[in-house]
């Protein structure tokens, strides 16, 4: 490379950054390998094991709860709103991901959060207890009010907390706003504030 | 020419069957939790790199 004419600005380094696909995947590796040892690899196989696991089990869990909720009056067709609310709040963390880059890691454990202790594991445990319960219910005022109130149970549990993420997801920005005007904030920064004596 | 055109139609036909098959609605919901899933996943591979070496400051 000529640096004959150099302000002795850093510049980028060209060699490394001109690499063939095939060259970049075997210095992730040998990277991960001279860091980590054997035990980069098994990590990283594990974290994508687990996510196909998430996919699969989303997937099982709804199929369950469509079957279960089959023909029950008012949860009718469970499993696909169970599906739809999985997805849309995977899809809406997703995209919260690109817009809070700093929050990241914390949307990343309330989409998990959401998901699985929320809407998937409860929503086919009460899927199970809709079905069990079908045939108990008699002409009686109790029977008819408790008949009603778990398809409403099952839809606060399993349709609900799709709405709740998306408002949550949506109003970060105002969460974590800080409530000071601009002069407040930089008279606390610079400590202007009298409170130094 | 007949044959052809038989054959011809049994194609289009399959190929119209399989986008019916393609755009239900619980092929699409799974299409995107799956592409949602893998871009966390993605996120969560980026920070296990993160953490396993110091950040690499090219010629300063």
């Amino acid at each position: 490379m000529n640096n004959f004419i150099s302000d002795g600005a850093p510049i980028k380094n060209n060699l490394s950054s001109k690499k063939s696909y095939t060259s970049k995947i075997t210095n992730y590796a040998e990277k991960i390998k001279y860091v980590e040892g054997i035990r980069g690899f098994t990590t990283r196989t594990t974290l994508v094991l687990r996510y196909i696991s998430y996919f699969l089990l989303v997937i099982i869990a709804s199929a369950f709860t469509q079957a279960l909720t089959n023909d029950i009056s008012y949860a009718d067709g469970g499993g696909f709103y169970m599906l739809l609310s999985s997805t849309t709040i995977s899809f809406t963390g997703a995209i919260a991901t690109l817009f809070y880059a700093n929050l990241r890691n914390e949307i990343i454990h309330k989409v998990r959060h959401y998901i699985f202790g929320i809407v998937i594991l409860p929503g086919t445990l009460l899927a199970g207890f809709l079905n069990i319960t079908k045939n108990f219910w008699g002409d009686d005022t109790l029977s008819s009010t408790l008949s009603l109130a778990i398809p409403v149970i099952f839809l606060v549990t399993v349709v609900l907390p799709s709405f709740i993420f998306v408002k949550e997801m949506t109003g970060l920005r105002s969460l974590y706003k800080s409530n000071l005007d601009d002069q407040e904030a930089v008279t606390l920064w610079t400590r202007q504030d009298g409170l130094q004596r | 020419m007949l044959e052809f055109g038989n054959a011809l139609i049994s194609f289009i036909n399959g190929f119209i069957l399989l986008l019916n098959k393609l755009f239900s609605p619980v092929f699409i919901l799974s299409f995107v939790m799956f592409i949602s899933l893998l871009w966390i996943m993605l996120i969560e591979l980026d920070e296990l790199d993160r953490q396993s070496s110091k950040p690499e400051i090219g010629r300063h």
